[in-house]
C-alpha cells in the first residue's frame, strides 16, 4: 500500500495487490499515477491534478485499487 | 450481396486464404447485423438491463446457448448496469464460461475463473505485458509492419484488412509464442477457432490440441535453450498459494497459450480495420493526422469507445439472487456485459453516437472493467499506435479505393470492417 497526501485535506492510498494495470487512472490524472515496469500503478512525487481529475481516477479504476480518503485536520 | 462476395477483396489476394475467418465471423453475427446500435438504444430506452441474450435480441442462434439451457438470459446496457456487474465477481462470476470453454482451454481458464485462482494465473502473465516488456513487443511490431508495406508499396492500391491488420497481430504474438514462420497461416486459423463462439465445439477442440501439440515441441526446446520469449519466461515462472509457491507445470502453459492466442489474434486487427475504415471515410481528419501525430491516441480511443471490436464481455452466471440498477436476477441466470451498448450510453458519453475524438477523455470499457480487465490492452493500444504511424509514415495522401466497393461495419458479438480498400499518392 503506497499513500500520499493529495490536499491539506485528502489522502489518496494505491492498492497494488489488486491493480490490472488498465492505465486508466494515467489517463485520467498523469501527474498523480503511472505504471512502473511490471505495469502496476505507483504515485508520483507531484504536484498533483486537481481532485476533480484524481476523483475520476479513483471512481473508473476498474477494481478500486485507488482510495481517497478524508484527513482529519 | 452475401458477406462472402462483400469481404472478398477485388484483387485475387485474400481470396481464398481467409475462409475460415469469413466462417468464423458469421457465426458471430457479421452479415446479418452491421449496426446493432439502433436497436440497442432503443432496447437501453426501456431500462438499464434487458431481459434477453444479445443474439436473442436480434433474432440470431445463441453460439453460447447450447452449454447452458433453459438458463434466463440478461445483458446490460447502460453504463452503469455494466460496471456494476463487471465490478462485482462474487456475485457475477466467470466460472459458468469455463463449462463452454473447458473443451477450448484446457485445465487453465483465465477467463472461466474467479480470484483468487483467476489472480494467480494472471499475475503470472501480467508483467509481460507492462511497461517493460513492451520493448520486445515493439521489436516485433514494427519490422513487420514495414514487411507488410514493403509488400504492396509499389502498386499504389491495396486491401489493407487483409494484406496488412489481419497480418501482424497473431504474427506478433506467434513471436512471442516461438511459432515458425512458415507456420504461421496455419496457426492464424487454429488461433481464430479458439474465439469464444467463433467454431462449433469440435473444430474448437481439434484446433485446441494441434496447438498444444506444437507448442509443447516449443516447450521443450526453450527448456533447452531459452529465449527472450514468453514461453521461456513462463516456464519459469512459479504459481503463488497459499502455503507457498509451486513450479508452474507444462499443462498450465499450454492452457494459458490457448487463452491468450485467441484474445491477441482477433481483436486487435479487426480494431485497426475499424480505425482505418472510420479514418477513410473521414478524409479531413485523416488528413490532419499526417501532420499532427499526437492525435492518434485520441482517434484509437474514441474508435474503440464507438465501435469497439467486440459486443459484450464473456456472460456472468449470477451466484445469488441480485439486483442489477434495479433489476432483479436471480441466482443461476446468465447477464452479458454489454460493453460496447456502455460505451453508447447517452448517460455517460454526450452524442454517444458521434465519432469524435476531441470529445472530453473519459474512461470507456472497451477493454471491460474489474479483475478481468483485458491484460493485452496496453500491447494492443501500442500495436494500434504503431500500425497506424507506419502507414502514415509511407503512403501518402491516404485515400478509399474509389474502384472498390465502399467497406462498412459489421457483425455482432465480433465487429469488423467487410474490407479496407484503399489507395494513395
Amino acid at each position: 500500500m503506497i499513500e500520499s497526501q493529495l490536499t491539506p485535506g485528502l489522502r489518496v492510498r494505491i492498492d497494488r495487490n489488486r491493480c490490472v494495470c488498465s492505465e486508466s487512472c494515467a489517463r485520467l490524472a498523469p501527474n498523480t499515477f503511472e505504471t512502473d515496469d511490471e505495469g502496476l500503478v505507483t504515485l508520483l512525487a507531484g504536484p498533483f491534478d486537481g481532485e476533480t481529475a484524481v476523483r475520476a481516477a479513483a471512481a473508473n479504476c476498474p477494481v478500486a485499487a485507488i482510495i481517497l480518503e478524508p484527513v482529519d485536520r | 450481396m452475401t458477406l462472402k462476395d462483400e469481404i472478398s477483396p477485388a484483387g485475387a489476394s485474400g481470396v481464398g486464404r481467409y475462409d475460415w475467418e469469413r466462417e468464423t465471423t458469421q457465426r458471430t453475427g457479421a452479415g446479418a447485423v452491421d449496426d446493432p446500435y439502433p436497436l440497442i438504444a432503443v432496447r437501453r430506452a426501456e431500462g438499464p438491463v434487458a431481459s434477453d441474450s444479445f443474439f436473442g435480441m436480434f433474432g440470431l442462434p445463441d453460439p453460447m446457448a447450447a452449454a447452458w439451457p433453459g438458463a434466463q438470459r440478461f445483458a446490460t446496457l447502460s453504463y452503469a448496469a455494466t460496471e456494476a456487474v463487471l465490478r462485482d465477481n462474487v456475485t457475477f462470476s466467470n466460472a459458468g464460461i469455463r463449462r463452454m470453454t473447458e473443451d477450448v482451454f484446457g485445465p487453465v481458464s483465465l477467463m472461466g475463473s474467479d480470484d483468487p485462482e483467476h489472480r494467480q494465473f494472471r499475475l503470472l502473465i501480467q508483467p509481460a505485458f507492462g511497461k517493460k516488456a513492451m520493448g520486445l513487443w515493439t521489436s516485433w511490431v514494427k519490422p513487420r509492419l514495414d514487411e507488410l508495406i514493403d509488400g504492396f508499396v509499389e502498386q499504389g492500391r491495396a486491401e489493407l484488412y487483409f494484406d496488412y491488420c489481419a497480418q501482424f497481430p497473431v504474427f506478433v504474438i506467434a513471436m512471442t509464442l516461438g511459432v515458425a514462420r512458415e507456420d504461421l497461416d496455419h496457426f492464424h486459423e487454429l488461433a481464430a477457432k479458439l474465439q469464444i463462439g467463433a467454431a462449433p465445439p469440435d473444430e474448437a477442440r481439434a484446433a485446441r490440441f494441434q496447438v498444444e501439440d506444437y507448442m509443447r515441441r516449443v516447450i521443450a526446446a526453450r527448456r533447452v535453450q531459452p529465449r527472450d520469449d514468453l514461453i521461456s519466461l513462463l516456464i519459469d515462472s512459479e504459481l503463488k498459494t497459499a502455503e507457498g509457491s509451486e513450479k508452474i507445470t507444462e499443462e498450465q502453459i499450454l492452457g494459458l497459450v490457448c487463452n491468450l492466442l485467441p484474445a491477441g489474434a482477433g481483436t486487435t486487427y479487426r480494431s485497426l480495420g475499424i480505425v482505418l475504415v472510420t479514418l477513410l471515410q473521414r478524409p479531413e481528419l485523416l488528413a490532419r493526422l499526417y501532420g499532427e501525430r499526437d492525435l492518434i491516441p485520441l482517434v484509437i480511443e474514441e474508435a474503440l469507445r464507438w465501435n469497439g471490436p467486440v459486443l459484450t464481455a464473456p456472460f456472468r452466471l449470477a451466484t445469488a439472487d441480485a439486483e442489477i440498477e434495479g433489476v432483479k436476477i436471480p441466482k443461476g441466470a446468465l447477464v452479458e456485459p454489454g460493453i460496447a451498448a456502455a460505451n453508447r450510453d447517452p448517460a455517460r458519453f454526450d452524442q454517444p453516437d458521434a465519432f469524435d475524438p476531441f470529445r472530453p477523455a473519459q474512461a470507456n470499457l472497451a477493454f471491460s472493467f474489474g479483475s478481468h480487465f483485458c491484460v493485452g490492452g496496453q500491447v494492443a493500444r501500442m500495436e494500434l499506435r504503431s500500425a497506424l504511424n507506419a502507414l502514415l509514415d509511407r503512403l501518402p495522401n491516404l485515400r478509399m479505393d474509389p474502384d472498390a466497393p465502399p467497406p462498412q461495419l459489421t457483425g455482432l458479438l465480433y465487429r469488423m470492417p467487410t474490407g479496407v480498400p484503399v489507395v494513395w499518392g
